[in-house]
């Protein structure tokens, strides 16, 4: 079921056919980045072209395409192939794919769009019904594009971003530097102005994004390497006691985490954390399952944190 | 001279495009470059055929007709051929980092596919300007093993379409390993991990598989024209995409009310299930079915603030007493 290597460059080489259907002089690197290859593969394929044709008696219906340096000459028209071919239902699912991963629905209007140029009957929404990256995030998408627009040009972006801890939104001028997506979520590396600092924001707690004409210049002028996930080892640890075992007691869920269990069947944990609202949260969550053994500054955290959600849980609803 | 397979598929896309007639087999065999005038018909068959389905696959629409006595082939432009891609400069900018994205992410299963998507695009796009370029640095959907998750993922997806069955070793979370032959029904990826839904005949029911934990993936290759099995006609892959405090035998609803930060993140938070419904910017009305009221109230402390139990009542004494037991403990 798996398609051959022939077909696979045959499908590579009728891509190529579109961008060579008027006489011209073209860069490798543009019909590369076309096609998603390299600048060689693109000279050895445009050779394999120029030997191709529709009709083996006419040396007219050869395809008139010269590879010279870094240049690739279109010196004919080309016979025929030369409009763009529509998507089929493998190429739509992995455009649909895509676009899920930073949060587009399949009923949006650019899938709908797309589809538009796939084959009859290819319908995204019917595709996600087999097939599920993500669900879909409201406005993630235009925010993950602007912030991408903001880093390449350089240009100051003022964030809307609701904290972790508190809720509370607060407006950030920031220097945008770098993308990461990490299991399901999207991260911003950003030098921050107000922190004075670089940072990592989640995305999807960016509820608002403008860009200001105000420009930045990056700290070396690169796409920083800074993961947004923390480096274990260099972390301090906190002692946690849970009550009982679970499937959730695993590396997964608690990342660099040791566990021992014991013999009464509770489970020690050598946790490491980057932050006490982190663990504090994670803790306090466990509903009285889970009791952090030290650092003592860290219990305190858990008090006021299962502090503040019971005055928010305790006042709401009909029967508070 | 050598032709490759490559360039006789070429030749032969080349050759129909341009037939201002639709042309027989003969025809093809006699003009078309890499076909032998002196291979017998049977050989010339097989080869037209996969050549054929290849074109097929690259999204040539190669119509048969059948006029007179002779078979005759031509290319269907308006089934093939597409117009002018017109994207809004924000859309264009969202396709390009989607698929920078994700052709740097080693666990995403149809790289090829989505480079030849774009190249489709480029072509058809009016400025071009749609090369997948972004800041992005990372990209990992799927953090176990990515490039086995993703290959894994496309060979089943190719069964999931072609309705083919799959054999696997399976280590299931309690370490057992077993053999499992299944009806791949759908495929799902969340928090890192892509999972298979298949009918699963030997156990008489549908299963949820983490792919991170097959082995020796196998698709059945007979008859790949032949399906092996259907699929319910309403099938939705989401419905089985459930959270964590919606497994189990018993299920009730709760009715949570999302505010504030919740709300701003309110369609990430409820991930497709249940019902939201309320004003646009929220608050929203959460109506959720449940199993395990113990771990609805864990996801409601882990994702506050702003989430707030409307009812039962019961889950919010669980969610209340389990934080005040958290008070005491670290008092």
């Amino acid at each position: 079921m798996a398609e051959s290597s022939a077909a696979g460059r045959a499908r590579r080489l009728l891509a190529l056919l579109p961008f060579l259907n008027e006489q011209r002089l073209v860069p490798l690197s543009e019909l590369a980045a076309a096609v998603g290859t390299d600048e060689a593969t693109v000279a050895e394929d445009l050779t394999v072209l120029s030997l191709c044709g529709g009709d083996e008696r006419d040396p007219g219906q050869l395809i008139g395409v010269y590879v010279e340096g870094d240049t690739a000459e279109v010196f004919a028209d080309l016979p025929a192939m030369g409009r763009p071919v529509r998507l089929t239902p493998s190429e739509a699912r992995a455009l649909t794919t895509a676009l899920e991963s930073i949060g587009v629905d399949p009923r949006s209007a650019l899938l709908e769009r797309l589809a538009q140029h796939a084959e009859r009957g290819v319908d995204p929404e019917a595709l996600a019904r087999t097939v599920r990256a993500a669900f879909a995030q409201d406005g993630q998408a235009s925010v993950i594009a602007a912030l991408d627009v903001a880093s390449q040009r350089g240009l100051v972006a003022s964030i809307r971003y609701a904290s972790a801890h508190s809720g509370q939104e607060t407006v950030r001028r920031v220097h945008p530097l770098a993308l990461h997506r990490v299991r399901d979520s999207w991260y911003l590396v950003a030098d921050c102005e107000s922190a004075g600092e670089q940072r990592t924001f989640r995305v999807d707690r960016i509820t608002g994004v403008s860009l200001t004409h105000d420009v930045f210049e990056r700290p070396d002028g690169t796409i920083p390497d800074t993961s947004p996930l923390p480096e274990f080892d260099t972390l301090p640890r906190a002692v946690v006691l849970f009550a009982e075992d679970g499937p959730d007691l695993n590396d997964r869920d608690w990342p660099g985490t040791v566990f021992e269990r014991l013999p009464d069947g509770t489970v020690s944990a050598s946790v490491p954390y980057a932050g006490s609202t982190w663990l504090a949260r994670k803790v306090a969550a466990r509903l009285g399952a889970a009791r952090i053994v030290e650092p003592e500054a860290l219990r305190g955290a858990v008090k006021r944190e299962a502090e503040r959600m019971l005055d928010q849980s305790s006042g709401a609803g009909s029967g508070g | 001279m050598v032709v490759s397979a490559s360039e006789r598929i070429v030749n032969l896309a080349l050759y129909l495009a341009s037939a201002v007639h639709p042309v027989s087999a003969n025809e093809i065999a006699v003009n078309v470059a890499g076909y032998s005038p002196d291979q017998n018909a049977a050989a010339f068959g097989r080869m037209f055929e996969r050549d054929k389905d290849d074109l097929r696959h690259a999204g040539i629409v190669i119509e048969l007709d059948r006029s007179d006595d002779v078979e005759r082939y031509r290319v269907d432009a308006d089934s093939t051929f597409s117009d002018a891609v017109q994207l809004e400069p924000l859309e264009a900018v969202e396709l390009r980092v989607a698929a920078a994205a994700m052709l740097a992410d080693p666990s995403f299963p149809y790289p090829e596919d989505l480079r030849l998507a774009l190249a489709k695009l480029a072509a058809a796009a009016a400025d071009g300007g749609i090369s997948p370029t972004s800041v992005v640095k990372t990209a990992l959907s799927a953090d176990e093993d990515p490039a086995l998750q993703g290959a894994a993922v496309a060979a089943l997806t190719r069964a999931v379409g072609a309705r083919k069955r799959a054999s696997f070793s399976y280590t299931g979370a309690d370490g057992r390993a077993s053999q499992r032959t299944v009806e791949p029904w759908g495929l799902f990826a969340r928090d890192g991990r892509w999972y298979l839904v298949a009918r699963d005949p030997a156990a008489d029911g549908t299963r949820v598989f983490a792919i991170a934990r097959t082995t020796d993936l196998r698709i059945e290759q007979g008859r790949p024209k032949t399906p092996d099995f259907d699929p319910p006609g309403d099938f939705d892959v989401r419905t089985w995409m459930l959270m964590p405090f919606q497994y189990g035998s018993r299920t009730s609803e709760a009715t949570l009310r999302l505010s504030g930060p919740a709300a701003s993140r309110a369609t990430a938070l409820v991930a497709g299930q249940g019902k939201l419904s309320g004003p646009a910017g929220g608050p929203f009305t959460w109506r959720v079915p449940f199993c395990d009221e113990t771990l609805l109230a864990r996801w409601i402390a882990g994702n506050g603030p702003g989430i707030e139990v409307v009812s039962p009542e019961t889950l919010r004494d669980t969610l209340v007493s389990g934080l005040r037991t958290a008070v005491s403990l670290h008092g």
